[in-house]
């Protein structure tokens, strides 16, 4: 029978092989629809993996929603570099001095890390490790030790 | 006082600083647990910078600006996702580590993942694969130091390379972690330092003073001398090739045995909770220098401005740009920064292989623990530098970038500990087969795809489709061979502990 996690890890794997093939396949498919369905992929394991260690209750319900959309975002700005990049011709107007692409790319995705720092500030820290675990785990550390100490005498 | 004077005064200093970190460390020093995860007792400011100056090593310092050198924007989307995975290794792998680390008695990832597999089989394998990357990645940095140190003092490759080791053994043989930590401190800072500074320093030459001119002057210039690709959003390699990085640098930064190993050593719980934020943003800070100097050193040399780097010295752009175009004070500060992302990185690769020679292949091997293991740890740090440094001195002859050697480790390391650490410790139903597996495809499947795809060397017998990296496909492979042979093996019973510690 199959847990929650298997079917997570499922996807994971399925995603993976689809990216391999797209990988290994080369110009057989065209190139715009290899990118979108790559980013696509990169950006589901990336979510599987992460949002499934952020608790989703109600006490992080709001972080966990603001972090999904955050990689939501991510997606999107990857997705607009592409066809930008793929309209942009020599001699088109720059944005701030650069392609607009590359503009996306650096005022946008490079935001990230400080994006996910706010919402470590906001109260992301508490959605990954919730107190109550952070005391069981400090509970077993105690038995653990006073076993040790029993053993030794 | 003459200019290079104060920048050999200045880079002194810094390695008297780092040699007294190591003696004041060595005193601390006491057991094998002191040695190998410092006494599992560090704090958030630790370990935000251990993690993150760990990874900022000569790959991102000096391999980093000959990559934009040679191939522009794809260099972003190298350094963009790297700092981007502190956030995924800090949220998918640092509570679960922390509790290993309080559960059971870990010093080393081998230790940890032979409890969670229930296998030495998996515990050799793991030790077989942080040897073999670290050799082949300290062996990068020690290229990068004798680089940099070569070019700019103007001595022989060979004895700058020995000055470089004879520094971060005295320190990290006697020190053990605890001085690769506090190391990791001060080298950490004057690696932002540099970075910031060297950042607007480099964007106000390119834009003749004016910052704010500079991604102008760099895009007109790139396109007007026919490399309007390196100014594009995808760089030279291109978009599929872009996209295998994200992919790479995201997901195989909890694949990096340097840092993961360093997810042990927190005292408590806080650190596991700010640690990856201030690794993120202290990496994003240091990658200023990696992007700009290498656009700057090539705007330079397009306009005339700079004499160009010889095809395969690209590696020089950051000691070049360094040399000639920033003041004396701040270059001394920089080259102490440069030399300090090499040796922090140096430390940690020593610590993590010595800790597989002495603690990981005994058990798995002999079934018992060595006795005296803090000595053994000392004596095969000191023998895993010499060879480390023996085997640069043999690799110089090859011909890679820098960069391009980090990227292998890098992928190395990706593909073989993504599937075993960063599934296996998400997902209980993955068992030792699986893990050693994939392992295994990591490694079959990176040497093999690199060789092929670069021998012979007048028609390599494979060509990577759109210059995807050959780790990333490394990576896919062994993520899908571990979920299917997991799937079709029988999972050995869990432990309790380790039930409570993948839940957690």
């Amino acid at each position: 029978m199959k847990t929650n996690q298997d079917r997570l890890i499922l996807y994971v794997a399925g995603l993976t092989a689809l990216m391999l093939l797209l990988v290994l396949t080369g110009d057989l498919i065209p190139i715009v629809f290899r990118l979108i369905v790559h980013t696509g992929c990169i950006m589901g394991i990336i979510s599987i993996m992460m949002l499934r260690n952020v608790l989703s209750d109600s006490r992080a319900a709001v972080i966990w929603r603001l972090y999904a959309l955050g990689l939501v975002i991510m997606s999107g700005i990857i997705l607009t570099i592409i066809f930008l990049h793929e309209r942009f011709e020599t001699g088109d107007p720059l944005l701030l001095g650069m392609e607009p692409g590359t503009t996306l790319l650096v005022f946008g995705i490079s935001l990230f890390p400080f994006w996910f720092i706010v919402l470590w500030v906001i109260g992301f820290r508490r959605a990954i490790v919730p107190l109550e675990k952070e005391h069981h785990l400090n509970q077993l550390k105690s038995e653990r030790a006073e076993s040790r100490e029993d053993a030794d005498g | 006082m003459g200019d290079r004077t104060l920048i050999l005064s200045i880079v002194g200093g810094y390695m008297l600083v780092c040699l007294g970190i190591g003696f004041l460390a060595a005193k601390q020093t006491k057991s094998s647990k002191d040695f190998f995860v410092a006494g599992k007792s560090s704090g958030i400011i630790v370990m935000g910078f251990a993690a993150f100056s760990t990874i900022m090593s000569g790959f991102g310092f000096i391999g980093g600006p000959g990559l934009v050198y040679k191939y522009g924007t794809t260099s972003l989307w190298i350094c963009l996702p790297a700092s981007f995975g502190f956030a995924i290794t800090g949220v998918i792998l640092a509570k679960r580590f922390k509790a290993f680390a309080d559960l059971f008695d870990i010093l080393t990832l081998p230790d940890a993942v032979a409890i969670r597999y229930n296998s030495e089989t998996c515990r050799l394998m793991a030790g077989l694969v942080i040897i073999m990357g670290v050799i082949a990645y300290l062996g990068t940095n020690i290229l990068a130091f004798g680089a940099v140190a070569a070019t700019f003092f103007g001595i022989d490759f060979t004895v700058a390379t020995v000055i470089g080791m004879a520094v971060v053994i005295s320190y990290a043989v006697f020190g053990g972690i605890i001085a690769g930590l506090y190391t990791d401190v001060f080298q950490g800072a004057i690696m932002i330092f540099a970075s910031v500074a060297l950042f607007f320093i480099a964007i106000s030459t390119v834009g003749d003073g004016n910052f704010f001119d500079g991604p102008r002057n760099i895009t007109e210039v790139f396109t007007a001398a026919g490399e309007g690709d390196a100014v594009g959003a995808w760089g030279v390699l291109g978009p599929m090739a872009c996209l295998s990085y994200i992919f790479l640098f995201k997901l195989g930064s909890c694949g990096q045995p340097h840092t993961t190993t360093k997810l042990f050593m927190p005292r408590d719980m806080k650190p596991v909770r700010w640690s990856a934020a201030l690794g993120a943003s202290a990496y994003m800070l240091c990658a200023l220098l990696w992007v700009s100097v290498g656009f700057a050193m090539k705007y330079l040399v397009l306009t005339g401005a700079a004499e160009p780097l010889a095809l395969g010295n690209e590696d020089n752009a950051a000691p070049a740009f360094l040399m000639n175009h920033t003041p004396a004070w701040l270059a001394g500060m920089v080259f102490a920064g440069l030399f300090a992302a090499i040796m922090s990185t140096a430390d940690s690769f020593l610590n993590i292989g010595a800790g597989v020679f002495v603690r990981d292949i005994p058990r798995a091997i002999l079934k018992r623990p060595v006795k005296r293991e803090l000595l053994w740890a000392r004596i095969a740090t000191f023998l895993l530098a010499i060879v480390a440094t023996l085997f640069a001195l043999w690799a110089r002859k090859h011909g890679d970038l820098i960069a391009v050697l980090g990227i292998f480790g890098w992928g190395l390391f990706a593909a073989a500990f993504v599937p075993m650490v960063g599934i296996g410790f998400n997902w209980k139903r993955a068992t030792w087969q699986g893990a050693t597996c994939a392992a295994i495809t990591g490694i079959v499947v990176n040497l093999g795809l690199d060789l092929a795809s670069k021998y012979p060397k007048e028609a390599p017998l494979y060509e990577v489709p759109g210059d995807v990296s050959v780790g990333a496909i490394a990576l896919m492979s062994s993520i899908i061979v571990m979920i299917l042979v997991s799937l079709a093996t029988k999972p050995k019973a869990l432990d309790p502990r380790v039930e409570e510690a993948i839940d957690f």
